[in-house]
C-alpha cells in the first residue's frame, strides 16, 4: 500500500515536470483557447476530455500537480522552519517564557483552520505563494507544540543533563540533542499535513484566492469547471480524483512513517 | 498433592529477522506444579523473559517455536481457551509502561474484570475495590480515580499485581517486578506477592537476576544461560551444589558483591568538594515544597561518598545542584583542585563529571559512540578530528571497550557496555570528581560487579573522588568510605560506611538497613 502511494506520488511529481515537454497540447498550459474543441468527453486523443475552452484536461491536471506539490512541500517546510525553533526554544526556557510562547501559539490555534489563511491571502493578494504563506502562518503552531513537547521530554533525559553538566549551552543542546531526536514525530506530522495543505490550497484556489489563470492548480480547475458540473462531469471528476489520491497517498506514507519511527511498533 | 500445571518439554524458540535465524531458547525442560514458586535466574539476555512470554503464548513478532511443546495439563497451550488471564497472568518489570497512562486505575481494573466477570457495573466496581484492598491500596485516597503517573513505583506495581490476580489465574509470571524499586519497597512488594500466593494458592514463576530474592522466596530455581537451562532443582540444593563452573561463578559472583567489608584503608583527607547548606524548594510561597533542606557535606580526594535514601528523598536533586544543572535557592559550592580554590561555583565545571542511572536514556540514541564521546571535547572547543579520535580511542581502552564499537549506536550495545560508554564520556574532560547517580541499578549482578571493579580501578589510577548515589546498600558497602543518609530532603545521618551499615543511630537508617534484602541475606 505504502509502496503504491510512494510510486503514485513520485510518478505524479516526474510527470508534472515532464508534461510540458511530452504533451502535444503544451500550448494549453500557456492559456491557449480552442473553443471549437470545448467540452469533449474523455477519448483516445484527450484522455480526460477537454474543458470549455478546449484545453486538454489530462495535460492540465497532471501539470497542476506541480502547484499542489509545491504547496504541500512549501507549507510543511515553512511551518517546520517557523514552528520547530520556537517550540524548541519554549521547551528549553523557563516556565514564564514557555507560558508566554504557548499562549501566543494558542491564540493562533483559536482561529478556525480556514479563516486565518483566508484572511492572510486576502490581505497579501491572491497567488499560490501567498496561499503557502497563509496556510503556514495558520499551521506552524502545531509544530511549535510538537517541538516543545519533544524538547520537554528530551531536556529531562540523561544525555541532556550530562551534556549540560559539561557546560553545553541551549543552542548546542537544541542542535545536537533535541532537534535530531524530534525529527521523527515532526516528519510524521509533516507528511500527514502535506495532504491537508493540498486540500486547503485547492479550497482557497476554488474561491479565487489561490493560483490565478493561466497557472494550473487542481482547486482552480475545479472552480473553472463548476458551472459545467452537470453536463461535463469529467471537468470536475479528474482534478477531484487527483486531489483525493494525492491526499490519501500522503496520509498512507505518514501512517507508515509513524509506525516505522515508533520503536514499540518497530520492535 | 501437587498437580502439574505447565509442562515445558524440549522447547526451542528462534527468531527470524531479515532472513537471519537465531536460536533464543534451546531444549528447555521445566515443570510448574500448583502452588509452587519457581525462580528463573540468569544474566540479561539469557532468555528468562522469552520463556515467560512463551508460557503465555505471547512470543514477540518474528519469534516462533521450532521444537518441543508447552502443555497446560495434557493440552498444548495454543489449544487452551482464555490461557492468558484465566490460566496464567504476567506482571512486568516497568509498571509505568504496562499501565495505560490515559486511563484511571479504576477504569483499567474494571475493564479487565468486566471482560472476565461480565459488565454489571455494581459488581465490577465492588470487585475492583476488593482487588485494590487485597494489594493494600484501599487506604490510598481516591485510588480508583487516579492516573498511573499519580502513583509511586511501588503503588503502580501493586496495581499490576491486583490486575494479575483479579482473574484468579493458576500461575503468575513475575518478570523482574522489583527492579528499580527501593530496598524497602522491594521487600514490601515481594512480601505482598507471596502472601497473596499463600492466600490464593497460585503458582509463581519469579524471573529475576537478584539471587538473594530467589533464595529467600523460591522453592525451586532454574538457572539460564544463552537460552538454555544449565541448572535446575530445589533452591537450597542448587545454591549448595551448583552444577558446573558457570553456575558456580554466577552464584558466587553475587554473593561476593553482597559481602560487607569491615575495614577500608583510610585515605588522607584532602577536601575537593564542599557542599554548604544547599536548599531547594518548588512551588510558590503558599504552596512551598522544600525538596532539599540545608544539606552540607564534604568530599575528599580519592574518596567515595555514598548517598542513600529512598526515592524522592532528594538525592538526585542534590546531585543536579552539585553539577550546577539545577539552580539552588541557597548554599555554597566550593571546589578545591590542586590547591586552587573556586568559591561558590554556580555554573557547571569540567572538574565535576556525571554518570546517570539509566544507561539507555543517558546516551543520545541518534549519536554513535564516537560522536557521544567526542561531544565533551567539542564543548571544550577541540575541533581537530585526529586529536579527538586519538583521545576517544584512548578512553575506550581505559574503560575496557573495543574500538570496533565506535561506529555503533547505543541501542546495539549491552547494558554494561552502555554504562562503560557513559563512564568514558564523563571521563573525557579528565574530571577530579564524578557524580554517579545509581550507575549500576539497571545492570545484572555480574555486569554490576565488573562496572564496580572498573570504577575502583579508575579511582585508584586517577585519584578520583566519587559521590555515589544508590539505594543498593550492598553496592554502597562495596564502594563508599563515608555514607550520608537522606530522608525527606535532609541528611539525617552521616558517618563511615561501617558505622552506618552496622550501627546506625537513626531509626530511619535502621529501617533502611533492615528492609534491605541484602541484610537478611548476609546474615543468614
Amino acid at each position: 500500500m505504502t509502496l503504491t502511494a510512494l510510486i503514485f506520488l513520485l510518478t505524479l511529481m516526474v510527470s508534472s515536470i515532464l508534461i510540458p515537454f511530452i504533451s502535444p497540447y503544451e500550448d494549453d498550459l500557456r492559456g491557449a483557447v480552442h473553443l471549437e474543441l470545448g467540452g469533449q468527453p474523455p477519448a483516445l486523443n484527450h484522455w480526460f476530455g477537454t474543458d470549455t475552452a478546449g484545453r486538454d484536461l489530462f495535460t492540465l491536471t497532471v501539470h497542476a500537480a506541480m502547484s499542489s506539490l509545491k504547496v504541500a512541500f512549501g507549507v510543511v517546510l515553512l511551518s517546520i522552519m517557523i514552528g520547530v525553533p520556537i517550540g524548541m526554544f519554549a521547551g528549553t526556557s523557563n516556565n514564564r517564557t514557555d507560558e508566554v510562547v504557548m499562549r501566543i501559539t494558542d491564540g493562533f490555534l483559536s482561529f478556525p483552520p480556514l479563516i486565518l489563511p483566508l484572511f492572510i491571502t486576502a490581505v497579501l493578494g491572491p497567488s499560490l505563494n501567498n496561499v503557502i504563506i497563509g496556510i503556514s502562518v495558520s499551521w506552524f503552531p502545531w509544530y511549535v507544540r510538537i517541538a516543545r513537547s519533544q524538547a520537554l521530554i528530551i531536556s529531562s533525559s540523561g544525555y541532556v543533563l550530562v551534556s549540560k553538566s559539561m557546560g553545553a549551552g541551549k543552542l548546542h543542546i537544541m542542535k545536537k540533542h533535541i532537534f535530531p531526536n524530534s525529527m521523527g514525530p515532526i516528519l510524521v506530522q509533516g507528511t500527514i499535513d502535506a495532504g491537508y495543505a493540498i486540500l486547503t490550497a485547492a479550497g482557497l484556489s476554488f474561491i479565487g484566492l489561490g493560483a490565478q489563470h493561466p497557472e494550473t492548480e487542481w482547486g482552480l480547475l475545479l472552480t473553472q469547471s463548476r458551472s459545467q458540473f452537470i453536463n461535463h462531469w469529467w471537468e470536475v471528476f479528474f482534478p477531484g480524483l487527483f486531489i483525493v489520491l494525492t491526499v490519501v497517498s500522503f496520509n498512507i506514507i505518514g501512517d507508515e512513517l509513524k509506525t516505522f519511527i515508533n520503536p514499540k511498533e518497530n520492535n | 498433592m501437587q498437580k502439574t500445571l505447565f509442562k515445558v518439554s524440549g522447547l526451542g524458540v528462534a527468531s527470524n529477522t531479515a532472513g537471519k535465524k537465531q536460536t533464543l531458547l534451546n531444549n528447555i525442560d521445566l515443570t510448574i506444579n500448583t502452588g509452587e514458586t519457581i525462580g528463573l535466574v540468569g544474566e540479561t539476555g539469557s532468555g528468562k523473559s522469552m520463556l515467560g512470554w512463551a508460557l503465555m503464548d505471547l512470543l514477540p513478532k518474528g519469534c516462533f517455536v521450532v521444537e518441543g511443546s508447552i502443555k497446560y495439563g495434557d493440552t498444548p497451550i495454543s489449544e487452551i481457551p482464555n490461557l492468558r488471564g484465566k490460566k496464567a497472568a504476567m506482571v512486568f518489570q516497568d509498571p509505568m509502561q504496562s499501565l495505560n497512562p490515559t486511563q484511571t486505575i479504576g477504569k483499567q481494573i474494571k475493564t479487565i474484570l468486566g471482560k472476565w466477570h461480565g459488565n454489571k457495573e455494581e459488581t465490577t466496581e465492588e470487585r475492583a475495590v476488593q482487588s485494590l484492598e487485597r494489594v493494600q491500596l484501599g487506604s490510598v485516597v481516591n485510588i480508583m480515580g487516579r492516573y498511573p503517573h499519580q502513583l509511586s513505583g511501588g503503588q503502580m506495581q501493586r496495581v499490576m499485581i491486583a490486575l494479575a490476580i483479579s482473574t484468579r489465574p493458576h500461575l503468575i509470571i513475575a518478570d523482574e517486578i522489583t527492579t528499580g524499586l527501593d530496598a524497602n519497597i522491594k521487600l514490601e512488594i515481594m512480601d505482598l506477592l507471596f502472601s497473596l500466593q499463600d492466600e490464593l494458592g497460585v503458582a509463581v514463576l519469579l524471573i529475576s537476576h537478584d539471587l538473594i530474592v530467589i533464595k529467600r522466596y523460591c522453592d525451586k530455581v532454574a538457572v539460564m544461560r544463552s537460552g538454555e537451562i544449565v541448572d535446575n532443582g530445589i533452591t537450597d540444593k542448587v545454591f549448595l551444589n551448583p552444577k558446573g563452573e558457570y553456575v558456580r561463578s554466577f552464584l558466587n559472583g553475587q554473593e561476593k558483591t553482597r559481602k560487607h567489608k569491615k575495614t577500608k584503608t583510610p585515605i588522607p583527607k584532602q577536601e575537593v568538594l564542599l557542599v554548604s547548606e544547599f536548599e531547594k524548594s518548588y512551588g510558590d510561597l503558599q504552596n512551598k515544597h522544600t525538596v532539599v533542606k540545608k544539606v552540607s557535606m564534604v568530599l575528599c580526594r580519592g574518596n567515595t561518598l555514598g548517598l542513600i535514601g529512598e526515592s524522592g528523598s532528594g538525592k538526585t536533586t542534590l546531585a543536579k545542584m552539585i553539577l550546577n544543572i539545577l539552580e539552588r535557592d541557597s548554599g555554597r559550592l566550593k571546589l578545591t583542585i590542586d590547591g586552587l580554590e573556586m568559591e561558590n561555583l554556580i555554573t557547571p565545571h569540567r572538574q565535576i563529571g556525571a554518570v546517570m542511572q539509566d544507561s539507555v536514556g543517558s546516551l543520545n540514541p541518534r549519536m554513535n559512540i564516537h560522536e557521544a564521546l567526542s561531544e565533551p571535547l567539542e564543548l571544550m572547543g577541540l575541533s581537530d578530528r585526529h586529536v579527538k579520535k586519538r583521545k576517544v580511542v584512548a578512553m575506550m581502552n581505559d574503560v575496557g571497550l573495543d574500538q570496533e564499537l565506535l561506529m555503533r549506536y547505543p541501542h546495539s550495545l549491552s547494558g554494561g557496555q552502555r554504562q562503560r560508554v557513559s563512564l568514558a564520556r564523563a571521563m573525557m574532560l579528565e574530571p577530579s570528581i564524578l557524580i554517579l547517580d545509581e550507575p549500576t541499578s539497571a545492570l545484572d549482578v555480574n555486569v554490576q560487579k565488573k562496572i564496580l571493579e572498573l570504577l575502583k580501578s579508575l579511582q585508584k589510577e586517577k585519584n578520583l573522588s566519587y559521590l555515589f548515589i544508590s539505594h543498593d546498600l550492598a553496592v554502597i558497602s562495596e564502594m563508599a568510605n563515608d555514607v550520608g543518609v537522606m530522608y525527606d530532603g535532609e541528611i539525617v545521618e552521616f558517618g563511615s560506611v561501617e558505622k552506618i551499615l552496622n550501627k546506625p543511630e537513626q531509626a530511619y537508617t535502621q529501617k533502611l538497613v533492615d528492609s534491605s534484602v541484602w541484610t537478611s541475606a548476609t546474615e543468614t
